[in-house]
């Protein structure tokens, strides 16, 4: 085995999750989701020794390519996999717990695809207002829009106060 | 407790399905998109790049010995004629009067997407555009876009931040800046933007990677004209629309920086007003009017082999929620309406059983837009 591919068998180990997260996260399918990670993790393999940032690369296409999903159709091949498994149902939960995450993701279905990835790279993976505008190749004035916009939608929807962290908070009163 | 929002976004994924491609998936992949773009290099020459594109592979159009080809979808458009028409806006929300022309190695095409605010052609260029391998392994060639020329209705745009570029004679432009994979950055477009009339604008949107010169990019403003005006056409006629929608845009593509396949045709229906003022850019997705994304229907007719899902016999299907297909007669062309989520699956399969197609390869046999989408 190449030097290459221990280090990517390596880095798609530790990453899948975070991946796969992230782009369920933008477009609302697993499906959809585990498509963008195969193809912006082919991407990556083959540009593996001309690129630094691993991660930053990864992190862009899964996301440029779960935004782009419905509309781009691609090969049939994948598409022969991918029909083998549909989205795992909602247990039932007497707590309420699955009731509160499915109202999240209904929220978050209810918002652009943009500004659902805006508030995923920045609330759930961290990334400061310069990254996240250049994860998604936009002016950091329009991650600033999308970041508000997204919040107060969130909070209308779900009828509720969303909070922030205090260093993200600091962040999103700059808008 | 209160509710953090990094705590929702980890627990809305937290429930994740267990992955169906393994590491050695991953891998393979890999291998094979490294065996198809070894192939492409060998194949044209030491001077080509290679760009990847959402599952397919993209070449230049660069032969060796420096020859370049012209793609089949693309015809080279005259030279601009001294006396042809100044450009005038059209009357008609759905009206197209592009006058193709070419300058230097630029091709202007006539409309490819049309809306109530504006209307977009292409600029290609031979030798730097891209072509698709599918997964047999043929190549489809589909034309050299580097550019999209979008020309405002009056009173449609705000040019407040194409003004923050360099001032050129009298217009604007921006430079574009080239991606850099090696850091995971990727390039942001260049812009050309001059009035053309009287609180009417027109812009030039370059990829970041194009090397295009304010000097070619006013050679090609002055080249506009007028040409024929004619409504705008697509391949297939609704006949059954939802309540509410209503037309917005029309055209050869969805997206003006990607040049239209070969019988390609596009169509997106929305519910609810957006308004077409004010506009500083063209129009992508999401189409947002304050915080809500207007209800909407995209309908893209496009090859078979560009399909990502097998057709199902002459019957429709979604394959997802909100993403529904329908082949062509004779099977070559498919139908996708995308829904957005926001309209059940029965009302999209409803919209594709009442569908009649044209000829997709014969754009006389096509419909007028506004018609066939009422």
């Amino acid at each position: 085995m190449s030097d290459r591919d221990t280090e990517f068998r390596d880095f798609v180990t530790a990453q899948m999750d975070s991946l796969r997260g992230l782009a369920y996260l933008t477009c609302g399918d697993w499906q959809a989701a585990e498509d963008a990670v195969m193809t912006a993790l082919a991407k990556l393999y083959v540009k593996w020794r001309r690129i630094d940032n691993h991660a930053g690369y990864a992190r862009t296409a899964v996301v440029r390519a779960a935004i782009d999903e419905t509309r781009r159709p691609w090969w049939r091949r994948e598409r022969a996999q991918s029909d083998a498994m549909p989205d795992r149902p909602l247990p039932y939960d007497s707590t309420g717990h699955v009731d509160d995450r499915l109202k999240v993701r209904q929220a978050l279905q209810q918002l652009p695809k943009r500004l659902r990835a805006v508030l995923t790279l920045r609330y759930l993976e961290g990334l400061s207002v310069r990254e996240t505008a250049e994860t998604l190749g936009c002016p950091e004035g329009t991650v600033k829009s999308y970041t508000s916009r997204g919040l107060d939608a969130l909070r209308q929807i779900l009828g509720t106060e969303v909070f922030i962290t205090k260093e993200n908070r600091r962040e999103a009163r700059a808008v | 407790m209160k509710p953090e929002l990094s705590d929702m976004l980890r627990d809305a994924k937290s429930d994740a399905p267990s992955p169906r491609y393994s590491v050695d998936d991953f891998v393979a992949a890999g291998r094979k998109q490294q065996r198809k773009v070894r192939t492409m290099w060998v194949g044209t020459g030491a001077a080509a790049a290679v760009l990847a594109v959402a599952g397919a592979v993209a070449v230049p159009q660069l032969l060796p010995g420096g020859e370049t080809t012209t793609p089949a979808t693309q015809v080279a458009a005259p030279a601009a004629k001294p006396s042809a028409k100044p450009f005038t806006y059209p009357d008609g929300d759905f009206t197209a009067n592009f006058a193709p022309y070419r300058v230097g190695d630029l091709s202007v095409s006539k409309a490819i997407l049309v809306t109530p605010g504006y209307e977009v052609a292409s600029i290609t260029a031979p030798g730097r555009g891209q072509v698709f391998e599918d997964e047999n392994g043929k190549q489809r060639d589909v034309g050299n876009q580097v550019a999209a020329l979008t020309v405002f209705k009056p009173g449609a745009f705000d040019p407040s931040v194409v003004k923050k570029g360099e001032k050129t004679g009298d217009a604007y432009f921006t430079e574009g800046v080239g991606g850099d994979p090696k850091k995971g950055k990727p390039g942001n477009d260049g812009t050309y933007a001059w009035e053309y009339a009287d609180d009417a604008w027109a812009v030039i949107k370059f990829h970041g990677g194009e090397e295009l010169q304010a000097k070619e990019l006013a050679a090609v403003a002055k080249g506009l004209k007028v040409g024929a005006t004619a409504p705008v056409k697509i391949g297939f006629k609704l006949g059954y629309v939802p309540d509410g929608y209503e037309l917005a845009a029309a055209g050869t593509t969805y997206n003006e920086m990607a040049i239209p396949l070969e019988g390609s045709s596009y169509a997106l229906l929305l519910k609810g007003d957006l308004p077409f003022t004010g506009l500083k850019d063209n129009i992508l997705d999401p189409y947002v009017v304050g915080d809500k994304q207007l209800p909407l229907l995209q309908l893209q007719v496009f090859p078979k082999w560009y399909a990502k899902y097998p057709a199902k016999d002459d019957k429709s299907w979604c394959e997802s929620e909100s993403l529904c297909y329908i082949a062509a007669p004779g099977g070559d062309y498919v139908l996708e309406l995308s829904g957005g989520g926001m309209i059940s699956d029965d009302e999209l399969l409803k919209v594709l059983d009442n569908v009649t197609f044209a000829a997709a390869n014969n754009q006389k046999t096509w419909f007028d837009a506004t018609g066939a989408t009422k």
